[in-house]
């Protein structure tokens, strides 16, 4: 029955909460030939949207997801053989992928829960994906006012070939609150701690905006656990900076404070869903996270202008293998002169927007 | 406590939101749902000044996710339950449930309700709900109490006063009848408004020609 030769393209399951998501457009259709890393169609979640991917070479033989209808995590999209296997053989496939998903035994697997660790008397709440293979891992680290779940494009699929662990920075998500003085060191430690707590001696370190500024100040604490280091729009390079995103982002209590600073963080505004407001709010409602983004302002900005020098940390670390990916539409940290970087299109947000551009930028450097 | 529904005859299945949010000094939540019951709860041990905290009967077998951590709902900031350009349905309480379930129904049939839940009838969030009727021109507002002199009424003068030049329509109000909710459980069930009433409103907004 199952000829190996037919392989099948399944919905995604980007970021914890997904359970069904959408085709919104194919871009490919009944017969042509796809290769890795084509875009295949536009999907949408509860959450956000973005770009599949083909995971397979071969010709596209049938597509079974009509746009439009919202399907479980796991249901078949597409079926991709080579042109010898015959038609009957993928309808075979085709008609047990409608079956399975009529029998709604779909989007039942059980949840992948977040673990948590005491450091420094601060609890730190972390996912971990994937399995221990040759390479080192790899620990994703959130900017301002994010959390773990921003890595949802990216920690999924780097966790077929790597161990992956993502964080809450102290002062955010499911961590504990208190930021202590806020500085770079503090949350550097955070991480440092982590990597203790699993067990990891030496990991490739990804941190985006404040969390890129973070990574570079774990690698110059200690260079042996870094096996390298990828920033993505970082903190620290250059002195401009949207202060008054910053310091609206933190300031903002309601949906209509909120919702336009948001738009400033994608190159494309309508990234900004209603259930992304609603996260960011339900997260800005909670005890002590006022307080630990308004002593984070202090490490991020000096006046108007970014208080990081992120080149000062770089400087300490040698060794480490560095690679800096910008979107060329940041408005919040525009693209610095005079930094060896890649460019991606999109805005702050590069590894929601431009997530699979990004994920190649992270995969070429961590193997 | 408040609301119908339990079969505990009209003493014990008044709604009197209304009520109280006539008196000028008291503050009053109605949360629909847990997340919110939640933070609104703790704002109001916090806030000084008296709070009426209203929990609906029919509401306590809710599930939802609540963070475990302490956070707090500021009063007066209403929650967008579901966008929509063509119609405003303003719910409270229980009714929030009704209206999305109506508005669930109405996507089928091509007509998108934005569903708005004040959260606190004191202070009332009129901005949130004047702008988005700014940009449907439709108002339906669903509150299971009495029609007179009530939160319906009081929310449908504001916005008739507020944006007259928006609306389209004129505004409908789902509330229960002007009596006490009966016992019998067929007359209480027919008292509390249910998603098919809230349709009906709804196209008769959407259908009205001047």
């Amino acid at each position: 029955m199952a000829d190996e030769r037919i392989q099948r393209v399944t919905m995604p399951k980007w970021g914890l909460s997904m359970k069904t998501g959408k085709i919104i457009e194919w871009f490919v259709g009944e017969g042509d030939v796809v290769g890795k890393g084509d875009d295949l169609a536009d999907i949408e979640t509860e959450k956000i949207a973005g770009t599949l991917e083909s995971p397979v070479d071969g010709p596209l033989r049938r597509i079974v997801a009509e746009p439009g209808v919202d399907l479980p995590v796991g249901a078949t999209l597409a079926v991709v053989a080579p042109a010898e296997v015959p038609d009957d053989a993928i309808e075979a496939v085709v008609a047990e992928a409608r079956a399975q998903l009529e029998s709604g035994e779909l989007g039942g697997e059980d949840e992948i829960a977040p673990s948590t660790v005491e450091i420094d008397g601060r609890s730190i709440s972390y996912l971990t994906l994937g399995e221990a293979g040759a390479g080192d891992p790899v620990v994703l680290v959130h900017g301002f006012g994010g959390d773990k779940n921003s890595w949802l494009f990216v920690q999924q699929p780097l966790s077929e070939t790597h161990l992956v662990h993502a964080l809450d920075l102290p002062g955010h998500g499911q961590s504990g609150k208190d930021v202590g003085d806020g500085s770079l060191d503090t949350l550097a430690a955070a991480v440092l701690g982590l990597l203790d707590a699993v067990g990891v001696g030496r990991a490739h370190l990804v941190g985006h905006s404040l969390g890129g500024a973070v990574v570079a100040a774990v690698a110059a604490a200690a260079p042996d656990r870094v096996a390298s280091l990828t920033l993505l729009a970082p903190a620290g390079f250059g002195a401009a900076a949207d202060a008054e995103y910053l310091r609206g982002f933190a300031a903002a209590a309601s949906r209509r404070e909120l919702k336009p600073l948001l738009g400033r963080l994608f190159a494309d505004e309508s990234q900004v869903t209603r259930q992304l407001v609603d996260d960011l709010l339900r997260y800005k409602r909670l005890d002590g996270v006022s307080a630990a983004l308004h002593t984070l302002l202090g490490t991020l900005l000096a006046g108007d202008r970014q208080a990081i020098e992120l080149p000062a940390l770089l400087e300490k670390v040698s060794g480490v293998p560095v690679t800096v990916v910008w979107g060329d539409e940041d408005r919040i940290l525009p693209v610095p002169d005079g930094v060896e970087l890649a460019r991606v299109k999109a805005g702050h947000m590069l590894h929601l927007e431009a997530a699979n551009d990004v994920l190649r930028h992270i995969r070429t450097t961590v193997g | 406590m408040w609301g119908a529904g339990l079969r505990a005859a009209a003493q014990h299945s008044q709604s009197l939101l209304s009520v109280f949010t006539h008196i000028p000094g008291l503050k009053v939540a109605a949360p629909s749902n847990p997340y919110d019951a939640k933070g609104l709860l703790i704002a109001s041990i916090r806030d000084d000044d008296p709070v009426i905290f209203a929990e609906h009967k029919m509401l306590y077998d809710t599930t939802g996710e609540v963070p475990e951590e302490s956070y707090s709902i500021p009063f007066g900031e209403a929650n967008i339950v579901r966008e929509g350009d063509d119609v405003t349905i303003v719910a409270i309480g229980r009714m929030v449930g009704t209206a999305t379930e109506a508005a669930t129904e109405l996507a089928a049939a091509g007509i998108e309700a934005e569903v708005i839940d004040p959260r606190t009838t004191s202070p009332l969030d009129l901005e949130t709900i004047l702008e988005s009727v700014e940009n449907t021109g439709r108002l339906v507002v669903v509150d299971e109490s009495n029609p007179r002199c009530s939160l319906a009424s009081d929310i449908g003068a504001s916005v008739a006063q507020e944006a007259f030049g928006a609306l389209r329509a004129p505004i409908q109000l789902v509330t229960g009848p002007h009596t006490p909710v009966p016992f019998a459980d067929s007359l209480e069930d027919l008292f509390i408004p249910d998603a098919q009433k809230v349709i009906g409103a709804v196209k008769t907004a959407v259908d009205w020609k001047k």
